[in-house]
């Protein structure tokens, strides 16, 4: 490299730097001469560039050889004061003066000394090390000599200045420059500032580029031939004015500006993070938002009703009430953990999401981060974050904090609507809640007969636990058919008669086909079955499941079995399959009805049915009886001997079981007490007190006696008089004697499925209430719509959580404002949130950062770049704006129009700044590479959903209707679910505004090209340049299309002229005419494309739109290669960028 | 200029110009040595504008150059697999003898022993359990990690914390934070690539660059619903033939230096021509690295490729080797959301541990044999571990308190134990690594200060640690 030219090019930067700078210093309380050589004027933002830029590049490129190890040319440089003393050669630093400083010289490269001698510096770190030079070489005050930083916190806490943007917004009068340039008092800044700068503005565009720019930059979308031609013909001073109202006048409009202040919103239509739900009502949000860019809502109305909707006083008007409960959507959209086990974090993370929502898109601030402690670098403090934190926690977000959490939502409609649909809610809670009471009741009843039955329960029980287990008689997975015993009837399951799921052979039935759940729960499937010869037969299920999902069997509508299939087999797929007895039944001759059905949900993989004749020896060496069969014979409830049969199951494995000295008598037919130790040995006193039981039906009984009497014991834990066992070991019996009528909560045992032994008398009263209720539902109220909306909470103000943990509190933050922009703090009403007297101080027109925060972004998405260019940081961290006087004036306008955004686009639009050209200028380009100074239009890819609408644009399918949803969830459903598969689909012709984002999985094209990171505010995107932005232009499905419907759209308006669908082409999507040497080419191209293409015969171009002419064979070649010049031109730079 | 049919690129700028654009910031220089050498891009300078995949050098001398991730989602046991503990054999069924943390998943009941046997392994003695005898055969090339310890007992902020060190932000992943720090050593391949990835508790973000530019955005190949063998890079697959293709790819290319003859140097427009370049490249590159085909039968047979159970696991692990091998800096492999054991911990824990085993010490022993061990950072874990306490008869419970991972190659030290847990297994007691530790340490085994890989996004410098980390030095060869 030629060192001149990287001298021009640093001095260029340098001008540049101190250019910037100038302002910041302006504004500044104290700021440092330029030669000051006292630390004590250095200010924080000055430490904190140290800090960042200077220390870790003196750190990693100098302090090698002049710090504590070596200090070559007796020169250190590990502190202000080694610096000033210098080495041989004497001070390494001038403060303020970078052109006599010896450190910056031979850091340039340029003199006999150049340092670091292992390599250049690049340009950046040399700019870093000038400015620090320039601003007085501040270094932290409290560090001692050895070089040790101070935190970082305690230099900064010592200054915290009010940033600029806190100021008042001042009426500057433009600079009184002169020039036939100016259009308005706009360029009256820009101009003084080029001329300051030595430049001048480009060339103003020519009409063609406005009208494209002004096109995408309004609507987002191309301009038609038609337009084109229309404004070129339009000669009058007013032509571009008129098409700027135009443009503002369309719903397309909304659509693309919109979407902007979507990216601000953090706009999504799932919580992402962890367990990630559709949004189905966010896209309410989104509509509004597109409507109020549309009506030109006045901003300041705007963000009210974003921060406080539901408080403002009603207009009398339901819409109005509506949109803003929707508006409110603001608050509630945001990204959120909903699967977090520390409900108290859960609920503070998403008030500090919403704090951060309302300080980064309305104010600018990064009010989050005094969440831990004291902002490091603006005047925000702990109290100030937890104030306005204080005013959210008050506002109702959510419906819980329960692990996959609810977040809240309003019905919409008319007072009396709600009113009413509210009404009939209370009512059906009022019916439910009267029927599970009388459920309740009549279950007590149920369960107090049954009480008087222990005993039999208890031989039930033990006779089912006693009979051996069925085994299949079935031949194991891999054995072929030709196990299966004579005279069995088998059935695939998917030959059902009547069901209600779905039969697959591809996936989890491969190769065997089975039913599974088709999304209709309860499951059922009904099985006509013929029954040649009466006698008994073992019933076998045969299924895969990986979770327990255990079916019903009903026989001619009896129920016969009601945990059948109930074990994991392993997975869900057919290596898992395996048969399962079920039990053995009494079958008359003839038809049977066979039913299975799971009332709770699902099926299991149910691949056969199986009916094996047993004989009766084997019926009776197997389980001849169902607990259900069995039950019913004897007048016991199957669910309560299931209960015991799993109770004396467990206690069987218990050595010491109160039910051993039961267990032995049911073996050996005798009981001596001393075979037992510990509480089983207390339990076979008690029993044999009376003597030696005739039989086991006395045991039973003496058992019944012992449980009730130790749930009496239990029931009045401090008997009067000398009631026996007190004792510890004498109470743990009790307890374990009565364990079997109790449940997990210690409470008695309520099975689920009573009813049907209900009294006649219990079960009329219920039939009655829920006929009563079925009445009530039928005649509900038509659902109302909701939408995602707060609405005000408890009132309470909170503690500063000290770290940022709810688990140490400090002191209490009353709710308000932050105290460096507010003198007064607001008085609340104790039982309101304060959210209403947020919205309107963030609203008033003196507050300074709310209006110049929305202008700037305006100017933002006019120009590519904020006068602040950090759009979403207003704070001494964020840039300083380029043109503080040209923001503050335009601020004042915004607020002067009525906070009218499109006021604020005309008024920059008409003016000359904006109709600049974007023409190349080496001079300039040197002393200002990054357009600061607007000396030239910037030249701007198009945005994610500029290049998808384009090119359906072009394609001529664009679908430019307002409102809905494509998101085709059901409310709260997983939008990625744990299969890892996203269902949404992004293949229609509506604007891209309208395409669903989906959170943590972004559709990918968005992804490609820079969307809007929906978890974030967002007012500057990036453009990056990325492969995958050119694999999705060289293959996606939707270029793939929209250049085939182009290309088929030239060759029918020119079937025979081909140098005017090349013209066409370059007019459609360019918005100018091919010269003769791009027409001659692009016909070249498509000549040889046509020719390679036919002699390599069909080419695989993926689906075709329907109707296409490209499907037909004759045409194929030469439309392919229409097709491949379309493609080429819609990937094209000048496509795909706006000057 | 003169239209070339067969698309030879032909400079507008003279060798002067060339130097005024690369001081001015990126150049065409770049572009144009890319462009006729197609492989191996030389970053032009240092400035702001270089090419952002350039290979760029460390903070320090680094240990290692390149990382595969085996990523374990659903949380495996460390009591079951390489955190021994005879004590909570002794006292199964018993009660944990002190307090569970204050916030849980899920109720969980009496300590529960392992079902699975541990033995010892190699020359350093390492317990391993009867579920990983293959692992085990690798151990003196191991560094486990007894002490881990993160803080949100969920998957979903769990996966996050994690791979971006949040549980409450949206942040960049490690693996994005390592392409901005180092950059790629491919030029046909991105700096992040992710296998299968996962699409749900974070999904994408565990992937994501968030505010790093897109460029260091992980790549991913298919998700965790797809078999690796389907696994594609979104619109890769060219739709027309080679030939056509570089047809059109040549006549936007001539269209493009054009134009950028009109309009004067920009950058933008120059990385744009680069980048469909890259994207025809990296289309020929990705599918061939993907295809297994040209490993022989006894590589392809080392990673278990020959049977069903570990074939799709095993090709993940070849994938990433192959990639690792060429210059991708970020492997990450998932086997996705199986190890969540609530219950059926038997079954399941030995039926994952199966697929992997085979796969994973395959891949080390490849990797040794190839002499990149050396130099690649092997790192294993899940999201969390599980309480030694009993969920149902059959189950554990998440537990971020205290768990295992463990790293291999690399620079870190071979047959090493760091770390451990109580007697039980249930909270890091000693020589405690948070995962902002291991962030920290992987990035300094990469040869960079976690404190000084910093981004400038919306007035902040962001770090992958944050305010946090501390490198663990003494696991460091």
């Amino acid at each position: 490299m030629q060192p001149r030219l990287s001298y021009l090019l640093l001095s260029g930067l340098l001008t540049l730097l101190i250019a910037a700078a100038t302002p910041v210093r302006a504004q500044q309380p104290a700021a440092p001469s330029p030669a000051a050589d006292a630390v004590s004027e250095q200010t924080a933002e000055q430490i904190t560039f140290f800090e960042r830029e200077v220390r870790p590049l003196l750190s990693t490129r100098c302090f090698k050889c002049h710090a504590d190890e070596k200090q070559q040319g007796n020169l250190r440089l590990d502190s202000r004061a080694a610096i000033l003393a210098g080495g041989d050669l004497g001070a390494a630093v001038t403060p303020g003066d970078v052109e006599e400083s010896r450190l910056v010289e031979v850091v340039r490269y340029t003199g006999d000394i150049r340092m670091p001698p292992d390599g250049r510096l690049n340009d950046r770190e040399i700019a870093a090390l000038s400015r620090w030079v320039k601003e007085g070489l501040a270094w932290p005050k409290s560090e001692t000599k050895d070089g040790t930083p101070a935190s970082p916190s305690t230099a900064a806490k010592s200054a915290n200045p009010l940033p600029w943007s806190f100021q008042p917004v001042t009426d500057p009068t433009p600079p009184a420059t002169e020039s036939d340039w100016i259009r308005s008092p706009l360029d009256q800044f820009v101009l003084q500032k080029l001329l300051d700068a030595g430049l001048t503005p480009a060339p103003a565009a020519e009409k063609r580029m406005l009208l494209r720019r002004a096109k995408f930059d309004l609507l987002g979308l191309p301009p038609t031939p038609a337009e084109i031609d229309a404004f070129l013909a339009d000669d009058s001073p007013e032509a571009f004015a008129r098409c700027v109202d135009r443009f503002l006048a369309m719903p397309e409009y909304g659509q693309r500006w919109g979407r902007h202040w979507l990216d601000v919103a953090r706009y999504a239509d799932s919580n992402g993070q962890d367990e990630n739900l559709a949004y189905v009502n966010a896209y309410r949000y989104r509509d509004y938002v597109i409507d109020a860019f549309h009506r030109d809502k006045p901003y300041d109305q705007f963000v009210r009703e974003q921060i406080a909707g539901d408080l403002l006083p009603d207009t009398g008007n339901p819409d109005a009430r509506s949109e803003r409960i929707i508006a409110t959507g603001f608050l509630t959209l945001g990204p959120k953990m909903l699967a977090e086990d520390d409900p108290m974090k859960m609920e503070m993370d998403i008030v500090d999401e919403q704090v951060d929502a309302i300080g980064g898109a309305v104010l600018g601030l990064t009010l989050g981060c005094a969440r831990c402690h004291d902002h490091k670098f603006d005047p925000v403090s702990a109290a100030d974050y937890y104030a306005v934190a204080g005013i959210l926690k008050s506002t109702q977000s959510m419906d819980n904090f329960k692990v996959v959490a609810t977040w809240h939502e309003r019905p919409l409609g008319s007072p009396a609507e709600i009113e009413a649909f509210a009404d009939h809610t209370a009512q059906l809670a009022k019916k439910k809640a009267e029927i599970s009471e009388r459920t309740e009741i009549a279950t007590s009843a149920v369960i107090a007969t049954a009480r008087e039955r222990i005993a039999d329960y208890l031989l039930a029980a033990t006779e089912q636990l006693e009979s051996s287990p069925l085994a299949s008689l079935l031949p194991p997975p891999d054995a072929a058919d030709m196990g299966v015993p004579a005279g069995a009837i088998l059935r695939e399951a998917e030959q059902f008669d009547r069901g209600n799921v779905l039969v697959d052979t591809t996936n989890y039935g491969a190769g065997i086909g089975i039913v599974l759940n088709r999304g209709e729960t309860p499951n059922f499937v009904e099985f006509d079955l013929e029954i040649p010869q009466a006698g008994a037969y073992q019933l076998e299920i045969r299924y895969a499941a990986a979770e327990a999902r255990s079916v019903q069997v009903l026989i001619d509508g009896k129920l016969r079995a009601a945990d059948a299939a109930d074990e994991v087999t392993g997975s869900w797929f057919a290596d898992t399959q395996r048969w399962s007895p079920v039990g053995v039944y009494e079958l008359p001759s003839g038809k049977i009805v066979l039913r299975v059905e799971r009332a709770a949900g699902p099926f299991p993989h149910l691949d056969r049915l199986a009916l094996v004749p047993v004989s009766a020896e084997q019926a009776a060496r197997q389980r001849t009886q169902s607990t259900e069969d069995l039950s019913r014979d004897r007048g016991l409830i199957d669910v309560i001997v299931k209960q015991w049969v799993a109770h004396l199951g467990a206690a069987q494995k218990d050595p010491l079981s109160v039910w051993q000295p039961w267990f032995a008598y049911r073996r050996d037919g005798k009981l001596s007490p001393e075979s037992f130790t510990g509480a089983s040995a207390v339990v076979a006193a008690r029993l044999l007190k009376a003597g030696t039981p005739a039989d086991a039906a006395e045991l039973a009984e003496r058992y019944r006696t012992e449980i009730e009497s130790a749930d009496q014991r239990a029931q009045v834990p401090q008997p009067a008089n000398g009631a026996p066992p007190t004792d510890a070991a004498d109470n743990a019996v009790d307890e374990s004697l009565r364990s079997v009528l109790l449940g997990k909560n210690g409470r008695q045992r309520r099975p689920a499925a009573l009813e049907k032994h209900f009294a006649k008398a219990d079960r009329d009263d219920i039939d009655r209430l829920k006929s009563g209720l079925t009445e009530l539902e039928r005649s509900a109220p038509a659902p109302l719509p909701l939408a995602m909306s707060v609405e005000d909470g408890k009132a309470t103000d909170l503690r500063i959580h000290i770290r940022g943990s709810h688990l140490t509190l400090g002191e209490l933050a009353p709710r308000g404002f932050p105290k460096a922009l507010s003198s007064a703090a607001p008085t609340l009403a104790p039982d309101t949130s304060g959210r209403l007297q947020l919205a309107q101080w963030i609203t008033e027109p003196t507050n300074p950062l709310t209006s110049r925060v929305m202008v700037n972004r305006l100017w933002r998405w006019h120009f590519g770049a904020g006068i602040v260019r950090s759009t979403d940081n207003f704070g001494n961290l964020g840039d300083r704006p380029s043109h503080p006087e040209l923001l503050d004036w335009l601020a004042s306008r915004f607020v002067e129009s009525g906070w009218s955004v499109k006021a604020m686009h005309r008024l920059i639009m008409l003016s000359a700044t904006y109709q600049m050209g974007a023409s190349h200028n080496a001079a300039a380009l040197e002393v200002d590479p990054d357009n600061r100074v607007l000396w030239r239009m910037s030249r701007r890819r198009l945005e994610a959903e500029a290049v998808r609408d384009a090119l359906l644009s072009v394609g001529g399918r664009l679908d430019t209707s307002m409102g809905g949803t494509l998101l085709k969830s059901k409310p709260r459903e997983y939008v990625t679910g744990t299969a890892s598969t996203n269902s949404t689909s992004y293949q229609t012709d509506r604007r891209s505004v309208y395409l669903p984002v989906v959170r943590s999985a972004l559709y990918e094209a968005f992804q490609a090209f820079d969307f809007a990171e929906p978890t974030t505010i967002k007012g500057d995107r990036e453009t990056t340049t990325i492969a995958s932005q050119a694999l999705f232009m060289m293959n996606s499905e939707v270029m793939q299309q929209q250049s085939a419907l182009l290309a088929e759209r030239l060759i029918a308006e020119f079937p025979h002229d081909q140098a005017a669908r090349v013209r066409s082409l370059y007019v459609t999507t360019l918005g100018r005419p091919a010269d003769a040497a791009e027409t001659s080419r692009a016909l070249a191209f498509v000549d040889r494309y046509a020719t390679v293409a036919q002699a390599e015969g069909p080419v695989p171009e993926g689906p075709v739109p329907e109707g296409s002419v490209a499907n037909a064979p004759d045409l194929k070649a030469p439309v392919q290669a229409w097709q491949a010049l379309c493609r080429v031109v819609l990937s094209s730079n000048e496509f795909l960028y706006v000057e | 200029m003169a239209h070339n049919a067969c698309g030879q690129f032909q400079s507008v700028y003279s060798r002067r110009d060339l130097l005024r654009t690369s001081a001015a910031g990126f150049g065409l220089l770049a572009l144009q040595g890319m462009l006729d050498q197609g492989n191996r891009v030389e970053a032009a300078t240092n400035s702001a504008g270089a090419d952002p995949l350039a290979a760029r050098a460390p903070h320090f001398a680094p240990r290692a150059k390149r990382v595969i991730f085996l990523f374990m989602h659903g949380g495996p046991s460390q009591v079951d697999t390489f955190d021994y503990k005879p004590l909570l054999t002794r006292d199964h069924g018993k009660p944990l003898p002190f307090d569970k943390p204050r916030v849980v998943s899920s109720e969980t009941g009496a300590l529960l022993a392992s079902p699975w046997n541990f033995h010892q392994y190699g020359q350093s003695g390492a317990w391993v359990s009867d579920l990983f005898p293959h692992i085990g055969s690798r151990a003196d090339d191991i560094c486990f990690l007894h002490g881990m310890h993160g803080s949100n007992s969920r998957h979903g902020g769990a996966l996050l914390e994690l791979h971006t060190g949040s549980d409450t932000f949206v942040r960049p992943s490690m693996g994005s934070w390592i392409g901005y720090g180092l950059g790629t050593e491919n030029a046909n391949l991105p700096a992040f690539v992710t296998v299968c990835p996962t699409l749900t508790h974070g999904g994408v973000n565990n992937y994501s660059s968030a505010f790093l530019p897109a460029v260091y955005h992980g790549t991913p190949l298919g998700n965790a619903g797809v078999p690796s063998k389907q696994a594609k890079i979104p619109f890769i697959d060219p739709r027309s033939p080679a030939a056509q293709q570089r047809a059109e790819l040549d006549l936007l290319r001539e269209m493009n230096v054009e134009q950028l003859s009109r309009t004067g140097p920009d950058l933008a427009l120059e990385g744009r021509i680069q980048a469909f370049e890259l994207a025809y490249r990296m289309q020929a590159a990705a599918p061939e690295m993907q295809d297994v085909s040209d490993e022989t039968a006894s590589t392809q047979r080392l990673y278990g490729l020959d049977d069903p159970r570990t074939e799709n696991f095993g090709r993940q692990c070849l994938m990433a080797r192959r990639f690792a091998e060429r210059g991708v800096r970020f492997v990450q492999v998932t086997h996705s959301y199986k190890w969540d054991q609530h219950g059926g911990l038997r079954k399941d824990h030995a039926k994952n541990a199966e697929e992997v085993d085979r796969p994973i010490a395959g891949l080390l022993t490849d990797l040794k044999a190839r002499g990149l061990l050396n130099d690649t950072l092997v790192i294993w874990g899940g999201e969390f571990g599980r309480t030694p306490t009993a969920q149902g008869d059959d189950g554990r419970d998440h537990n971020p308190h205290g768990y295992t991972m463990w790293l291999a190659g690399g620079g870190v030290k071979a047959g090493f134990r760091y770390g451990a847990t109580d007697d039980y297994g249930y909270y890091s007691v000693q020589d405690k690594i948070h995962l902002h530790d291991l962030h920290a340490t992987i990035l300094h085994l990469l040869g960079m200060d976690h404190t000084r890989l910093t981004y400038r996004h919306a007035g902040r410098d962001f770090r992958l640690t944050d305010v946090h980390g501390e490198v663990a030095h003494a696991i460091i060869a």
